[in-house]
C-alpha cells in the first residue's frame, strides 16, 4: 500500500546549522503519526516546508501519488494540507461559525451564504463530537482547547486530507490535553492523515499509531505506538538513556516573602490568600482559565488589582498596577512568549540581559566584555550554552526562545520569581533539567511560584500545591497531602 | 571575508552605503555623456550637498533614536521653523547670540520632551499625539514671528556655519557638518553602549516584555523625544545661517518626511528595536544627492519628485525584507 503522502530526502540549510538532512516520511490514510524530537531536531522547520511556508534545498514530497510542491500556505491548502499551530489562527472579533468558515467562504451572487455557512459548521463540529458548540459564541472567548477544535473543524470544511498539528497540547492542562487528544483521533477516523508533534512522549501510546523521532535533523527511528514504551523514545530521542528523576535538594523554607492577602482582579482572581516562604516553590494547577496566569500578573502588577494587598518581603504593600512588582523584586515569565516574553529580532545577548543592564553598567556605559559573560552564565543556567550570543531571537526553535526567556528571568534574580508555564514547549531531556536549577535558585533562599499545565510535575517539582478554580485558590497544601486524584479533581470544572 | 559574509553585510550596514555609491556613479556617469564639460561631483555641488546634509542629517541623527523606541515625530518640521524664529527673535531683540542659541536649544529639547511627556501620558500613539504638535508648534512658530520671517545680525560663527572654513579648500568642512558627524558619533556611541540605549531598543522591539523587565518606559522615551528635539533645535539653527540669518516660520514644511525617509533608507525599522545613526546620514545624503543631481541633469521637478518616492519606495521595501 502507497502513503497517502510522503515527503523523500528533504534538506533544509540555514547558514551553518543543516535543520534537516534528508529527511524522509510516510503519512497514511486514517492515522495519527507522532512526530518526536528534542528541541532544535528540526520539527516545526520539516512542518513549515510541508505547508508551504518554507521552500525545502531539495527533495521531493507526494500527495497521492502526484508530486507536491506547494509555493505558499494557500497553495498547500489547495492540495488538501493543512497546518495547524500551536496558537490556532482564531480571529477573536469573530464567531466561532466565521472563524471555521476563515478562508474557505461560500458566498451567493457575492453576498456570504449564511444557512449553508451555518450547515457547514454544525456538521464539522459535530463530526468532531462538539455539535453542541455555539456558532455563534465569539472567537475570543473560546479557551485554549475549542481553539484548537475551531481549527481542526475549519480543516475538515477545507476537506484537508493531511492536518499538521505543531505541538497542540503544549499548553495545556492533562485534562484539556485528553479534550485535544479525543478529536485528533475523530479526525483520523474522518479519513484523514494527521501528523501529530509533541513533547509528552505518554501522548504516543495513547493517541497515535506510529511515530517517528527527529534528531539533528534526521530521521533516527521510527515504529508502531503500540509496541513502544516510554523508556524506548527517550532513547531515540537523546540517543541515551536519560537516569531517572533526580533526588531533590533538600531546602528549609526561610522567612514568608510574599504575602497576598484578599487578593482580586476585575475577573479573575477572587479573594486570593498566599503566603510563599524564601526557599519554598509554589505550584499552581488549574485549567485554561482558572485564572492562575491571572493571579501571577496582578501580584506583580501587570494586570489591574480590584482590591487586597501584595507585601514582599517585610516592606511596605506594593501600590496597585504599574508593574510595582518589578522594582520590589519579583519577576513575572508571562504566558505569551510573542506578546510579551521577548524581544523579537533582537539578539539572545540582548534579550538575556535586559532584565538587569544595571549590573554592568558604569556611568551609564555597559562593560562589553562583562555583559558577555553574564549573558554566557545565564545561558549556561538554562541548558543552552551552546546558543550563539548573537544569533537572532527568530531563529531559535520555539524550545529554545523559551530557555532564552527562563534565563532572562533567572538572570534578573529576583526574590520571588513568578513563572507561567516555565517548562512549555521544552523536551524531556531538559524539563528535569530546569526543575534542577529552579530547586537550586529556590534553595538560595529565593521563592518560586509555578504555574503548570501537568499536574504530575508539579507535584514531584515543588513544595506546595495550590489548586485554582474559576479566579479561587480552592486549596494549598504541601504536596505530600495531596494525591493526584485529588488534584485533578479540586480543579476540574464544576458540572455545568 | 567570504562571499556570504560579504553578502551579508551589503543587506545588513553597508546597504545603504552601497546604495548611495550607486547614486554617484549614475549622475557621475550619466553628467560624463550629457554635459562632460561641468563634473558632476564639483567642489561647488560637493558644498551645496553638505550644506542640504547637514540641515537633513541634524534632524535624521535624532529621529534615529525615536525610531529605534519604536516611536516616530511628525512635529520635527514644525520645531525647526520654531527653533529658528525664536533663535532670530532673541537676537533681534538685541540678546548675546550665545543666549539666542541657549534659547534656541532648550526650546527644541523642552518641546521634545512635551512630545514625549505627552505620548507616555495620554497613552496615545506617537503618530498622533506628534501629528497634534506638529500643527501647534508651528502655529507658535507663527506667533513667535508674527507669521513674517525675521532678521538679525548675527555674529559670523552663527552665520557662516555652513560655510566652509575660509582656510581650507575642502568644500565639506565647515563647522556645520562636523557638528553633525560629532553628534551623530556622540548618539551612535550612547545607542550602542549604554544602559539608556539598550533601554531604546528594549522598548522599540517590544514594549510590554521591557515593561516586565523592569526597564522605565517612560523616561526612556521622554528622554528620546527631547534628543530629537534638541537635534531638530540644531538643525533650526543651520537653517537660520542658510537662509542668510533669518528665521522663517515657513521653513520645515515637510521635512519631517525628508528625515523619517533618511533613517528609514540608513536601515532604522518603523517597528522599532532597529535603527542605525551613521545608517541615517548616509540615508540624508543620498536623499542631498539625489535632489542635487536631479537638479544637475535636469530632470524637471515633478519627475524628481517621483524618483524620489520611488527611492524611498525601494528602501522601505529593502527594509521589509530584511525584517522578514
Ligand atoms: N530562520 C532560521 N534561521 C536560522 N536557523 C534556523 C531558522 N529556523 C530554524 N533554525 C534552526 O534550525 C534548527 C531546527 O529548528 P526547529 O524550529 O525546526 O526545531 P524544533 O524541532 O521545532 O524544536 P522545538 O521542539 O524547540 O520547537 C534549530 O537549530 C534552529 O536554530
Ligand atoms: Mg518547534
Amino acid at each position: 500500500m502507497t502513503a497517502l503522502f510522503c515527503v523523500r530526502d528533504i534538506t533544509k540549510r540555514f547558514g551553518a546549522t543543516l535543520a534537516l538532512d534528508k529527511v524522509s516520511l510516510d503519512i497514511e490514510a486514517g492515522r495519527v503519526n507522532a512526530l518526536l524530537g528534542a528541541n532544535g531536531a528540526g520539527k516545526s522547520t520539516l512542518i513549515r516546508i510541508l505547508g508551504g511556508a518554507l521552500n525545502a534545498d531539495s527533495g521531493s514530497m507526494g500527495c497521492l501519488g502526484h508530486s507536491y510542491q506547494p509555493g505558499s500556505p494557500a497553495s498547500a491548502r489547495a492540495h488538501g494540507v493543512v497546518v495547524i499551530h500551536q496558537e490556532p489562527a482564531i480571529v477573536p472579533e469573530l464567531s466561532v461559525e466565521a472563524n471555521v468558515m476563515l478562508g474557505c467562504e461560500r458566498s451567493r451572487l457575492g453576498l456570504v451564504n449564511r444557512s449553508l455557512h451555518r450547515q457547514l459548521t454544525t456538521a464539522a463540529l459535530s463530526r468532531l463530537g462538539y455539535g453542541t458548540l455555539n456558532p455563534a459564541a465569539l472567537g475570543g472567548d473560546l479557551s485554549l482547547p475549542m481553539r484548537h477544535v475551531v481549527a481542526i473543524a475549519r480543516a475538515l470544511v477545507l476537506e484537508a486530507r493531511v492536518v499538521v498539528l505543531d505541538e497542540p497540547t503544549s499548553a495545556l492542562s492533562t485534562v484539556e490535553s485528553e479534550h485535544v487528544l479525543a478529536v485528533v483521533r475523530q479526525l483520523a477516523a474522518q479519513g484523514v492523515a494527521v501528523l501529530y508533534v509533541t513533547h509528552f512522549l505518554d501522548e504516543v501510546r495513547r493517541a497515535t499509531d506510529s511515530w517517528s523521532v527527529l534528531r539533528d535533523g534526521r530521521i533516527v527511528a521510527s515504529g508502531d505506538s503500540g509496541s513502544t514504551s516510554v523508556e524506548d523514545l527517550i532513547g531515540h530521542l537523546s540517543g541515551r538513556r536519560t537516569a531517572d528523576r533526580p533526588q531533590r535538594a533538600a531546602r528549609t523554607p526561610g522567612e514568608v516573602v510574599l504575602t497576598v492577602t484578599d487578593l482580586s482582579g476585575p475577573v479573575a482572581p477572587r479573594a486570593v490568600d498566599l503566603r510563599v516562604r524564601r526557599g519554598e516553590i509554589l505550584g499552581l494547577y488549574g485549567v485554561a482559565g482558572s485564572g492562575r496566569s491571572s493571579l501571577l500578573r496582578t501580584i506583580i502588577g501587570a494586570d489591574r488589582r480590584a482590591r487586597g494587598t501584595v507585601r514582599v518581603g517585610s516592606g511596605v504593600a506594593l501600590r496597585a498596577g504599574a508593574l510595582c512588582g518589578v522594582r520590589a523584586g519579583v519577576a513575572l515569565l508571562p504566558e505569551s512568549r510573542e506578546t510579551e516574553g521577548q524581544l523579537p529580532r533582537q539578539s539572545v545577548l540582548e534579550n538575556v540581559t535586559v532584565s538587569r543592564l544595571s549590573r554592568y553598567a558604569r556611568a551609564g556605559f555597559l562593560d562589553a566584555s562583562r555583559l558577555h559573560a553574564g549573558a554566557r552564565a545565564a545561558l549556561l543556567d538554562v541548558a543552552a550554552a551552546h546558543v550563539e550570543l548573537d544569533a537572532s531571537i527568530a531563529d531559535l526553535s520555539g524550545g529554545m526562545q523559551q530557555r532564552i526567556a527562563l534565563a532572562r528571568v533567572l538572570h534578573q534574580d529576583p526574590d520571588v520569581l513568578l513563572l507561567d508555564e516555565p517548562t512549555r514547549g521544552l523536551d524531556v531531556g531538559t524539563r528535569p533539567e530546569i526543575y534542577r536549577r529552579l530547586a537550586a535558585f529556590a534553595a538560595r533562599g529565593r521563592a518560586v511560584v509555578m504555574t503548570g499545565s501537568s499536574v504530575d510535575d508539579l507535584l514531584a517539582e515543588c513544595d506546595t500545591l495550590g489548586v485554582m478554580r474559576l479566579g479561587r485558590l480552592q486549596d494549598v497544601r504541601p504536596v505530600k497531602a495531596w494525591t493526584r486524584a485529588e488534584a485533578l479533581a479540586a480543579g476540574a470544572k464544576a458540572a455545568s | 571575508m567570504n562571499r556570504n559574509q560579504i553578502g551579508a553585510l551589503l543587506r545588513g550596514p553597508l546597504a545603504p552605503l552601497a546604495g548611495l555609491a550607486l547614486v554617484i556613479v549614475i549622475f557621475t556617469v550619466w553628467g560624463a555623456l550629457q554635459k562632460p564639460d561641468v563634473a558632476f561631483m564639483s567642489g561647488f555641488r560637493l558644498s551645496m550637498i553638505a550644506k542640504q546634509t547637514a540641515i537633513v542629517g541634524m534632524g535624521a541623527v535624532g529621529m534615529t533614536a525615536v525610531i529605534a523606541a519604536g516611536g516616530i515625530d511628525l512635529s520635527v518640521g514644525s520645531l525647526l521653523a520654531l527653533c529658528s524664529v525664536v533663535l532670530a527673535s532673541v537676537m533681534h531683540s538685541g540678546a548675546d547670540p550665545a543666549t539666542a542659541v541657549l534659547a534656541a536649544l532648550l526650546v527644541g529639547a523642552a518641546a521634545g520632551a512635551l512630545n514625549g511627556k505627552l505620548i507616555t501620558l495620554l497613552k496615545l500613539a506617537p503618530f498622533v499625539v506628534t501629528l497634534g504638535t506638529m500643527l501647534i508648534y508651528r502655529g507658535l512658530a507663527e506667533q513667535v514671528s508674527s507669521q513674517l520671517t525675521v532678521r538679525a545680525e548675527a555674529p559670523r560663527w552663527i552665520a557662516a556655519l555652513l560655510e566652509p572654513v575660509a582656510t581650507s579648500n575642502a568644500p565639506l568642512v565647515s563647522w556645520g557638518v562636523w557638528i553633525v558627524i560629532g553628534a551623530a558619533c556622540m548618539l551612535s556611541f550612547v545607542l550602542r553602549r549604554s544602559v539608556f540605549g539598550r533601554h531604546v531598543t528594549a522598548v522599540g522591539a517590544n514594549e510590554n516584555a521591557a515593561r516586565l523587565c523592569g526597564v522605565p518606559i517612560r523616561s526612556t522615551k521622554i528622554l528620546v523625544y527631547a534628543i530629537a528635539g534638541f537635534c531638530t533645535a540644531m538643525a533650526g539653527i543651520f537653517e537660520f545661517a542658510n537662509l542668510g540669518s533669518q528665521g522663517s516660520p515657513s521653513s520645515g514644511v515637510g521635512w519631517e518626511l525628508e528625515v523619517i525617509a533618511a533613517v528609514v533608507i540608513g536601515g532604522g525599522s518603523l517597528s522599532g528595536g532597529r535603527g542605525s545613526v551613521f545608517g541615517s546620514l548616509i540615508g540624508a545624503t543620498m536623499m542631498t544627492t539625489l535632489r542635487s543631481g536631479c537638479v544637475y541633469v535636469e530632470i524637471p521637478d515633478p519627475v524628481q519628485k517621483v524618483v524620489t518616492g520611488a527611492i524611498i519606495l525601494a528602501a522601505v521595501a529593502l527594509d521589509r525584507s530584511r525584517a522578514r
